[in-house]
């Protein structure tokens, strides 16, 4: 199975202790890493989700984030800017266009590259992609891995 | 069950049933239906062959209450709201139109244009990007370097002597690559690549030991940290 990355999910990988009330999320998106499954991480969450990342921590937490099996770094390059263009126009009361851009660029990483869904932890991104009729799953790990635990 | 009439003709010089042969036109319906049944949304068995109108190719169809909105759907031509379905059940109708390059028009009762989109353009795109890839065979009398890419599949390189002995030695190891791409537009397949420079990538672990690393590497940083609420603020 191949699935690209929210930087939701990108910040529990790098989280191993958020803050209460999101573990169960934090382990479900951690199962997602092992087994057959191929992850996808689109340029513009790696980004996002690095930015978090204290500045001396970074580059160690960037290595160790790719040494993890069946991750793979993914482009926003030329055919994925094509396809993002090509998604649908969105308009959310409370959301700017800006900020919908970047998630347009995660959907066109996904699409772009095959991936079968898209794993998110922020409801907000599965509204922008039903807004968007973008056509590839957006839901949260349990929907891709059903058997994922929910507490660690 | 109401049901619609539904006009659709063909047209180009001196085009009838009788020129056009009628095997051809059995395609041209064929292909109508199934274009008009994958943007309503109903069966091409819902679609009937009402009558062909003599003298030019005009077949009459009947369809379900939903041909409506499929009809105008058509008639309006390809929009960002279309799914990928929708886009490929006119595909054969659109491709058919451009090969013979007929003209097209539909209606219950004014016939007027549907336009057919230009055929998908084949140009190249080029681009500098990093790609990740493990070095299967370098050297030899052809100076080419073998290399797996992720999501690309296995390419075969022209290096240079210098290039290829700079990569010798990490000969099977995974390597992050800056390389020049040249792509088909349409397929998205690399049909040339230039090797600008290269780095060992790192090894991929065990998720325990990887995680171990992570968690080392990001420190005590994190704790406590609010991901969701993060994520929403960067949006």
């Amino acid at each position: 199975m191949v699935l690209a990355l929210d930087t939701s999910i990108l910040g529990f990988l790098l989280v191993a202790s958020p803050k209460a009330g999101q573990e169960s999320l934090a382990a479900a998106s951690r199962g997602l890493v092992g087994g057959d499954r191929r992850l996808l991480v689109p340029t513009p969450a790696l980004a996002e989700s690095l930015s978090w990342v204290p500045k001396e921590r970074r580059e160690a937490a960037e290595r160790a984030l790719l040494q993890l099996p069946g991750v793979s770094v993914v482009s926003f390059d030329q055919r994925a800017a094509v396809t993002a263009a090509g998604l649908g126009s969105v308009k959310l009361k409370d959301r700017s266009h800006q900020k919908i851009k970047v998630d347009l660029q995660i959907f066109a990483c996904a699409l772009r590259y095959g991936a079968e869904g898209l794993c998110t932890a922020d409801d907000d991104l599965v509204r922008v992609a039903e807004a968007a009729e973008v056509t590839l799953r957006v839901g949260p790990p349990t929907l891709f891995v059903p058997q994922l635990p929910l507490v660690m | 069950m109401d049901s619609i009439r539904l006009k659709l003709r063909f047209s180009r010089d001196g085009l009838t049933p009788e020129t056009l042969g009628w095997p051809a036109l059995r395609e041209l319906i064929d292909v109508s239906a199934a274009a008009l049944a994958g943007l309503g949304g109903f069966s091409t068995r819902d679609v009937q062959l009402l009558d062909v109108r003599p003298g030019s190719v005009v077949p009459v169809l009947g369809l379900p209450p939903e041909g409506r909105e499929a009809a105008r759907r058509l008639a309006t031509g390809p929009t960002r709201r279309w799914s990928l379905e929708q886009r490929a059940s006119v595909e054969p109708l659109y491709t058919l139109v451009r090969a013979n390059g007929y003209t097209m028009q539909l209606g219950a009762r004014v016939l007027r244009p549907v336009p057919v989109p230009p055929a998908p353009s084949t140009w190249e795109t080029h681009e500098r990007t990093s790609l990740r890839g493990v070095l299967q065979r370098v050297g030899g009398p052809d100076g080419a370097a073998v290399l797996v890419l992720d999501h690309e599949g296995t390419l075969s390189v022209k290096v240079g002597r210098d290039m290829a002995l700079a990569l010798a030695p990490h000969l099977y190891s995974a390597l992050n690559l800056e390389v020049e791409a040249t792509r088909d537009g349409a397929t998205g397949v690399i049909k040339q690549l230039t090797l600008q420079s290269f780095e060992p990538a790192p090894p991929k672990l065990s998720a325990a030991e990887a995680f171990r690393r992570l968690d080392e590497a990001v420190g005590g940083w994190g704790e406590g940290f609010d991901v969701l609420g993060a994520a929403r603020r960067a949006r």
